[in-house]
């Protein structure tokens, strides 16, 4: 593929020259399909998801649906795996915005939530009836990400965090505790690489490539001082916290030097690797590591890990970023009633089960955590609860992925020391209320 | 009478209907999206606007004082720079020597495209890898020989990291030059050197005074189709640094998709679009103008 055409070819993706080519794919799409509408109000819906990780479960439990439902088809558009979110938001954009009804139902990463709902293309759930005793079965967090405006515009699917993942066998070995606090953690990588004998052993791995899991990490070193990108709609990326943040995840690479500079060119992977070829001491990332650490194929280090909240600053708190793909119904669906029942389906305790045992994704129903059998397979997962609980969202703003870039290269400046803590952040903090000013 | 209109028609008007299905073709595929990219430019359009405002040359404006910007072109021009100077000389040195009989040549010939068949986005992970800092070849190589002393972070220096796309890019491309100049170097007739031997002249003098003169026009038309590509340099960017560390990789590609297709700020993306197109068309009307020159000459 060659992508070096992209920005004139842009210039096709415009609101209006999409409304057209969108009636003109429709109306190929409208005529292909007729066959499929037969009488008796069979209706096919379309359902555009991304691709977990593992053996697809998707098909099974829409095959699931479709029986349940004998009157709805659905035809499953499949969608790369969320580490190509760029493409993901791009294929949504796309499609969404050419408002022909197609995909009814979609998958949405949880930060384009309220970009969807302010562009008008996802639909308020509110008037299929859902209200408080529907959400109230789910996670808080997740509820406040799917709203917009005090509008339900998305719905949770799947959830995950940020946490501290630990060499248990070494620091047992070494007679350290998991730390509480970020010296803590800079005491025992200290130690640990100091009196271990391998000098491939690498402190702290966490990933600072200039990329949204940038984002991700910052928004947890901030909070884990006390503080955030915007408070109460005010901008808050400069304060006192946040420099002090900054400044700790330089001082992690240059001064206590456990986090090795290659950290600037990592994102989830490349930070992982090391890990589970015995060569870390602590792991920043979310929760798929810990099914890969314990495989023995891939990994050194099967029943020597542990896993906890990411550290604090002294006077500060635990944080997590929230993550995890939702569900969203798209404002043009031709079958809205039937789309909502899909929804339903797939966020239902039955289907979070399923995905859960299967392929390890994280529920939103706050009951599932509580079923004997998911325990008895999966205490991982139910031991992650209290992260999920806490977790923090990104800014929950319309304008999120222009405000995503720029704290990406700011932080970035910070990192490669090309700007002092406190300059970056300041102008960052400018730029941040230009953006949603 | 008829015969006049009818004879008319065939002289005048035939050609230009024989031409209509191309220009037709050309307009919907060229012009539409390019006029619609420049009528977009002109207003302030996001996904998350209900709907678009005409704001002249707002864009533009906010443009010429956006740091973001400048840091992309700068990049970008360096890239240019870089990549295209290295390719044409590597790419000169590889042509003389093919240009030379020698057992097995076809088959030089042949090995010597193979980067440039490779689609790039499996090479730049391929040369991701090699410089990757823990794991990778470059720095093993480099330290194992101790010509470096420590382990480089390529891909994480600032200063560095666009030097390794310059050197995939160069790596990648010097064979599309060696090619275009082999064809240039075939078509000077042997008499030529023999007269120049006959005279002594030195290699130097062969050189200046026959090779360059009698291959600058494919020289040159080889290095605008290069530059004009270097300019709109994305795949190796976007798939070994997407941009970073500290935007010290962001070129105009990268940052236009960046702030049309994440930001979705489809004004604002336009605008970067046309000023990325200005930028080719100066560049490109520098190169013929400098080329119409030589063509006349040669």
């Amino acid at each position: 593929m060659s992508n070096r055409n992209l920005p004139s070819r842009s210039a096709l993706s415009r609101r209006t020259a999409l409304k057209a080519g969108g009636a003109g794919i429709a109306s190929i799409l409208l005529s292909r399909q007729a066959p499929a509408v037969i009488a008796q109000d069979q209706v096919e819906i379309s359902f555009a998801g991304i691709r977990i990780f593992g053996d697809d479960p998707m098909p099974a439990l829409l095959a699931q649906f479709e029986e349940e439902n004998s009157n709805i088809t659905v035809r499953y558009i499949e969608l790369p795996t969320p580490n190509n979110s760029t493409e993901i938001h791009q294929y949504l954009v796309t499609s969404l915005n050419a408002q022909n009804g197609e995909p009814d139902v979609f998958t949405q990463d949880i930060i384009w939530i309220a970009e969807f709902g302010a562009a008008g293309l996802s639909a308020p759930l509110e008037q299929f009836g859902v209200g408080e005793t529907e959400t109230a079965e789910y996670f808080p967090g997740l509820i406040e990400a799917c709203t917009y405006q005090d509008q339900l515009v998305g719905w949770p699917w799947f959830v995950d965090a940020g946490f501290l993942y630990y060499r248990s066998d070494l620091l047992d070995a070494h007679g350290l505790d998991a730390p509480a606090t970020w010296d803590d953690l800079i005491g025992a990588a200290t130690e640990v690489m100091a009196a271990e004998e391998n000098p491939e052993l690498l402190g702290f791995l966490w990933q600072a490539r200039q990329a949204e899991v940038l984002v991700c990490d910052w928004v947890e070193f901030l909070g884990s001082a006390g503080g955030r990108v915007l408070t109460e709609g005010e901008v808050t990326v400069n304060s006192e916290a946040a420099v002090s943040a900054l400044q700790l995840m330089q001082d992690l690479i240059y001064t206590h030097q456990i986090t090795p500079e290659a950290v600037l060119t990592y994102d989830e992977e490349p930070s992982r690797l090391p890990f589970t070829a015995g060569n870390g001491v602590f792991l920043r990332n979310w929760s798929y590591v810990y099914a890969i650490a314990q495989n023995p194929d891939e990994s050194r280090v099967v029943d020597q890990i542990g896993y906890q909240p990411l550290p604090m600053f002294a006077d500060g708190e635990n944080a997590a970023t929230l993550g995890g793909y939702q569900f969203g119904l798209n404002a043009t669906s031709a079958h809205p009633e039937e789309a909502f029942q899909l929804l339903q389906f797939l966020s239902g305790p039955e289907a979070q089960k399923t995905l859960a045992l299967q392929v390890g994704v994280a529920p939103t129903r706050q009951a599932v955590y509580e079923d004997a059998e998911l325990g008895e397979q999966n205490p991982f997962m139910v031991g992650l609860r209290d992260v999920f609980t806490g977790a923090i969202p990104r800014p929950v703003h319309p304008a999120y992925p222009q405000i995503s870039l720029a704290i990406q290269s700011a932080i970035s400046g910070a990192l490669t020391n090309q700007t002092p803590p406190q300059e970056a952040l300041d102008s960052l903090a400018e730029e941040i209320t230009f953006i949603i000013g | 009478m008829m015969a006049h209109a009818r004879q008319f028609i065939r002289q005048y008007a035939f050609p230009y209907l024989l031409l209509a299905p191309s220009l037709l073709a050309i307009g919907l595929i060229a012009l539409y999206p390019f006029l619609q990219t420049i009528w977009t430019s002109l207003h302030r359009a996001s996904l998350i606007l209900p709907d678009s405002t005409f704001i002249g040359l707002g864009n533009f404006r906010r443009l010429i004082q956006d740091d973001g910007f400048w840091n992309a072109w700068t990049n970008t021009v360096y890239f240019t720079v870089v990549t295209v100077l290295f390719e044409t000389i590597l790419g000169f040195a590889i042509a003389t020597a093919l240009n030379r009989d020698f057992r097995g040549r076809g088959l030089v010939r042949a090995a010597v495209l193979i980067p440039w068949a490779i689609p790039t986005v499996v090479s730049s992970r391929l040369w991701g890898l090699i410089f990757n800092t823990d794991a990778g070849l470059a720095n093993y190589l480099l330290t194992s020989t101790r010509i470096m002393s420590a382990d480089q972070n390529w891909l994480g220096n600032p200063g560095l990291a666009i030097n390794v796309a310059a050197i995939v890019d160069i790596w990648k491309t010097t064979p599309f030059m060696a090619l275009i100049l082999l064809a240039g170097l075939q078509t000077i007739p042997g008499e030529l050197y023999e007269a120049a031997a006959i005279d002594g002249a030195s290699f130097l003098d062969r050189l200046l005074h026959i090779t360059l003169p009698m291959i600058a026009p494919v020289l040159l038309v080889a290095m605008l189709l290069r530059t004009l590509d270097a300019f709109r340099v994305f795949d190796v960017i976007y798939v070994m640094t997407g941009g970073g560390p500290a935007d010290s990789t962001e070129v105009l590609s990268t940052l236009t998709y960046k702030v049309f297709f994440s930001a979705t700020q489809f004004g604002y993306g336009s605008a970067l679009a046309v000023a990325m197109f200005v930028s080719v068309l100066l560049l490109s009307a520098g190169f013929l103008f400098f080329l119409r020159d030589k063509l006349e000459v040669g």
